[in-house]
């Protein structure tokens, strides 16, 4: 049954991924738990991983775990800069906004739903939000952005369901970057955030510099082993998220199935989100396409010879009918520190090939982000770019800065 | 929605579960309530190990008054001494009356953690109950509440360490029913 299950799931996926507006499978993964439960085992292809066991025990069960959870949907809003002196003030008249979470009726409206709770769906909490709000003066030392209207990206308020103010980060401070939704913050140092809240508190929080900006540890294996901060480009045909590839991904149900379980474990476990939002949440972040990448200093003629080679021999893992992603690669083939996808909790075994939409943009490059440029990539840290003599990686890397 | 609850304080609880070792005397098997598993955790403790229980600091019960004190995060406006990653361990049942009599004084009393094996390992104190305010009345039959226990979870710096909760729930009469949840993990410093 569940495999027959899974069929349908990935035919789901490859019809969504074409007809993203179907109002059939939006119900499916809002109504039916059968299909969540079935999105959810797809989803954890490695199901002795202590993150899929922890999920496979709790979501989508028939009568108990995480479908008994209250639905909350939070009164939210934008922080903004006004907001900082009013931090810890629990008699602050401030008022929020109850996100509608009723199903749109139409693509257009989905999409607007799954952009404002891009923006401004509280996915997590986070301990040190309320000291870092209060001073200003940090903000732009941790790369916070603060947009032209005064909010502070990825920062929202609200209220908590025993009534009091709370602040959360959506997932625009991670994803976004100068007001473009789906581009990774690469100047947010999550890190160092964290290690002067330590110091504040007289801890030691000197652990948390090495993750430097743009890059975090999500792990939870005891291992100083951060990864860079992910672009969304492509996510429409991937195949694995996460670095290691740890979440199986087929369509936009099981990237709801996702979302939805980031927020109940983000949330203490004590409330689920609306699913119409994690449905046009999910619907939005697949949606994500880098700016048109400008050519103008590009020679077409080294372009198309770079584009000769990329058929040659990155074409296979790289495809180009799935935004030039691809699959999962063994760690042990890839000449990378191989410490994410060896790592107890979710390591796989593997490294997801990622998507080339507008790579020239995405650096530092690796799962790790520890090479600074396309010709670093190509020249030392890809084995398949190594192979290459250096005019095969000038006009590859051409190619690249074309996509 | 704002929920009114009733606390049931680490005190009350204690000076339950302490009696018999922490096993309520002589529980007579409810044929009216019934327990199911919503959520839980065993919490995180990171960053105060000293909050985290250790069965070798005060053979098994609290270490000190602090204990669960620290163990909350800073953005709650009631955690006195918060520090990152530190949040005490929680398990969410709902309880239903599924007899035909009204079911009074219904408190939980024991909290165990099991190996993955299902053998008991410790009696957990438990910090603190939140039930629905409407509990005081009673549970009605075809009632049901949701009832979270806050309880001082296991020292553990990652999330590979999974252990189901047992949990005994009785009534006025002494009437009980037990219930055991999948392996609870401790809560993860960053979810992504």
């Amino acid at each position: 049954m569940r495999t027959l299950g899974a069929i349908l799931l990935l035919l789901m996926g490859c019809s969504l991924s074409e007809q993203p507006q179907s109002a059939v499978h939006s119900n499916e993964f809002i109504k039916q738990a059968d299909t969540r439960r079935t999105a959810l085992e797809y989803a954890m292809w490695q199901p002795a991983l202590p993150y899929s066991k922890k999920l496979l025990n709790n979501y989508g069960l028939d009568d108990s775990g995480w479908e008994l959870l209250p639905e909350v949907n939070l009164e939210v809003g934008p922080f903004r800069t006004d907001d900082a002196e009013h931090v810890g003030d629990e008699t602050y008249d401030w008022q929020g906004v109850v996100q509608p979470s009723t199903p749109p009726s139409n693509d257009a409206e989905w999409m607007a739903m799954g952009e404002s709770t891009f923006w401004g769906l509280p996915m997590r909490r986070d301990a040190y939000l309320r000291w870092l709000l209060a001073r200003p003066d940090l903000w732009s030392e941790v790369g916070l952005d603060v947009l032209p209207d005064g909010s502070v990206a990825g920062i929202a308020m609200y209220r908590d369901p025993e009534g009091s103010i709370k602040y959360g980060v959506t997932c625009a401070l991670c994803h976004s970057s100068e007001g473009l939704a789906g581009r990774a913050n690469r100047r947010l140092n999550i890190g160092k955030a964290r290690a002067l809240y330590a110091e504040y508190m007289g801890r030691n929080g000197d652990d948390f510099l090495t993750w430097g900006p743009g890059r975090i540890d999500v792990t939870e294996d005891g291992v100083d082993n951060p990864v860079a901060i992910p672009d969304l480009w492509g996510l429409e045909h991937a195949q694995f998220v996460n670095h290691s590839g740890s979440i199986r991904v087929a369509g936009p149900v099981t990237l709801a199935v996702r979302l939805e379980t980031q927020y109940i474990q983000n949330h203490r476990m004590r409330s689920r989100p609306p699913r119409a939002q994690m449905w046009a949440l999910s619907r939005y972040v697949m949606s994500r396409k880098p700016p048109v990448t400008d050519t103008n200093d590009l020679d077409p003629e080294r372009v198309a010879e770079g584009q000769d080679v990329f058929n040659k021999h990155c074409g296979d893992c790289h495809e180009k009918d799935r935004s030039y992603s691809g699959g999962l690669i063994p760690a042990e083939d890839l000449s990378v520190d191989a410490a994410v996808a060896l790592s107890p909790t979710r390591g796989t075994g593997f490294y997801k090939v990622p998507s080339l939409l507008g790579v020239r943009a995405n650096g530092p490059y690796l799962h790790d982000g520890s090479l600074a440029t396309l010709a670093d990539l190509l020249a030392s840290g890809h084995p398949y770019g190594q192979a290459l003599d250096t005019e095969e990686q000038n006009v590859l890397n051409e190619f690249l800065k074309s996509l | 929605m704002k929920q009114s609850i009733l606390l049931i304080g680490a005190a009350l609880a204690l000076s339950i579960t302490a009696c018999g070792a922490g096993t309520p005397g002589a529980v007579i098997p409810s044929d009216s309530l019934e327990l199911t598993y919503v959520s839980g955790h065993l919490g995180i403790y990171a960053d105060c190990p000293e909050d985290a229980y250790d069965a070798k600091v005060g053979k098994g019960d609290f270490a000190g008054e602090s204990a669960g004190m620290m163990a909350c995060p800073p953005d709650d406006e009631n955690c006195i001494a918060g520090f990152m990653n530190c949040e005490a361990a929680e398990v969410t049942i709902r309880i239903k009356n599924i007899g035909s009599e009204t079911l009074n004084g219904i408190n939980v009393v024991e909290l165990q953690l099991l190996s993955t094996q299902e053998s008991i390992l410790h009696s957990m104190p438990i910090k603190m109950v939140y039930v629905p305010a409407e509990l005081e009345d009673g549970l009605a039959p075809g009632e049901e509440v949701v009832v979270r226990v806050e309880f001082q979870g296991p020292v553990s710096n990652w999330e590979m360490i999974s252990h189901p909760v047992h949990i005994l729930v009785i009534d006025s009469k002494n009437q009980g029913a037990e219930i055991t949840t999948p392996p609870l993990d401790s809560l993860p410093m960053m979810v992504s």
